[in-house]
């Protein structure tokens, strides 16, 4: 019992916070947006939310819209996730296709199946000022990357987008600082300082529904470099590759193409918990074929316009 | 409700603070108390041994662990920690929170006060 009353603390003071920076944001901004790709940490970052604008009994109404930076490649679970929160909550969503901008000549790749996570900064930046945001919430955690880890909750960005780590502004206590001139703006983390355990503890905690691709399941897959490489439509099994069939969960969710499962059989957050305080990789480092190019790849996606 | 009135710090997050003049090994200290914690992740040391801009190792561990928190492409070439860099461990008791900070500057006080804001026995 003990024990179970200390985790709570720590996740209190971490929901206290983070719906604190939330409606800073809204206090402070005029036309802010929150990213949404039905991924665990934006599914705490939502809820965080409703619970920031709850008063009462009165329905909640979050008083801004959600925005997903739609690759085309995505898991079905993911996209049915998303829509079903629209229909429950009523929220606004807003998509920004990468398939749009590949039609108008800003994204080009290379071939047709290339991985478009990081064309996903193009269509970011384009729907930013179609729509005229100052602000954009994000549900990225320092102790995902060693760039991230180097970021201000409140992240300044030029009239490009791009981040200057060299030049960021002071953050002193809980005094948070969203003022930019015309065409910059403000990349918000509300989630920060949360860690991998600490979201699935939350998850546990406030009986988060999330798609079922999170918990173990049979899927084919082909191991590479030691990612096990989903075989589907977008990641077709190349000449020579041997697929087999595992029981597998995924860590995070990203782009098809690049996000890999890993081997579990935690059928719910109770179970991944235990898994998440025994493993001995990073979230990314077990699932994600983008970031491992190069040491800075993270830096370099965040220069160009990347949350 | 009336305990969080008399106690507003939440004994359960501890946030702490380097500080030094240059060269004096903060980063360092502190990638030695990530290693040690066993919070190091294996893929991370193993992109530590790869790395190119390793100055000094330390024996045991056999990486420059103050590559653990300087996180930026400059901050690695140059050795140095240009910005703060925020870490997580925890216990079963405790959530740490830990700030490295680069070496004194003016901005440095401030970055202190705001660590220093929600740490409890200071």
């Amino acid at each position: 019992m003990q024990e179970q009353k200390l985790l709570d603390d720590h996740l209190d003071w971490l929901e206290a916070e983070s719906i604190y920076i939330i409606r800073e944001v809204v206090a402070q901004c005029a036309n802010p947006a929150m990213l949404f790709s039905g991924g665990k940490d934006s599914i705490v970052m939502f809820h965080l939310a409703r619970k920031a604008f709850q008063f009462g009994d009165r329905p909640v109404r979050v008083p801004f819209p959600i925005l997903h930076i739609d690759t085309g490649h995505n898991y079905p679970e993911v996209i049915a996730y998303r829509d079903q929160v629209v229909k429950d909550t009523g929220v606004k969503l807003i998509i920004g296709h990468v398939e749009d901008s590949i039609k108008k000549g800003t994204v080009r790749l290379r071939k047709a199946t290339d991985s478009r996570n990081a064309a996903q900064a193009v269509t970011l930046l384009e729907t930013i000022a179609q729509y005229g945001f100052d602000a954009l919430m994000g549900g990225a955690r320092r102790d995902e990357e060693k760039a991230r880890a180097k970021e201000r909750i409140f992240s300044f960005r030029d009239e490009f987008g791009q981040w200057d780590p060299k030049a960021q502004r002071p953050e002193l206590w809980n005094l948070y600082n969203a003022r930019i001139s015309q065409g910059e703006n403000m990349r918000v983390f509300p989630i920060s300082n949360w860690t991998e355990l600490d979201i699935w503890q939350y998850i546990a905690r406030e009986k988060l529904e999330l798609p079922s691709i999170y918990y173990t399941h049979q899927r084919e897959v082909v191991r590479k470099n030691n990612l096990l490489v989903p075989v589907t439509n977008i990641t077709p099994k190349a000449l020579g590759d041997v697929s087999e069939i595992l029981s597998v969960r995924f860590r995070t969710v990203g782009d098809i193409s690049c996000t890999c499962p890993v081997l579990s059989t935690a059928a719910n957050p109770i179970d991944i918990i235990a898994e998440t305080a025994i493993t001995d990789i990073t979230e990314r480092g077990a699932t994600r074929m983008d970031d491992q190019t190069n040491e800075a790849s993270m830096e370099r996606r965040k220069k160009e316009g990347y949350f | 409700m009336n305990k969080e009135i008399k106690h507003p710090i939440h004994q359960n997050v501890v946030r702490f603070i380097t500080a030094g003049s240059v060269d004096d090994g903060k980063s360092t200290l502190i990638g030695r108390l990530l290693y040690d914690t066993k919070s190091i992740l294996v893929d991370q040391l193993e992109a530590l041994s790869k790395t190119k801009h390793a100055r000094v190792t330390s024996s045991d561990a056999g990486v420059d662990l103050a590559l653990l928190t300087d996180g930026l492409e400059a901050e690695r070439e140059q050795g140095i920690t240009i910005d703060v860099a925020y870490r997580y461990f925890s216990t079963p008791k405790r959530k740490f929170i830990v700030v490295i900070s680069p070496h004194q500057s003016e901005n440095l006080l401030l970055l202190m006060r705001q660590a220093m804001s929600n740490t409890p026995a200071t």
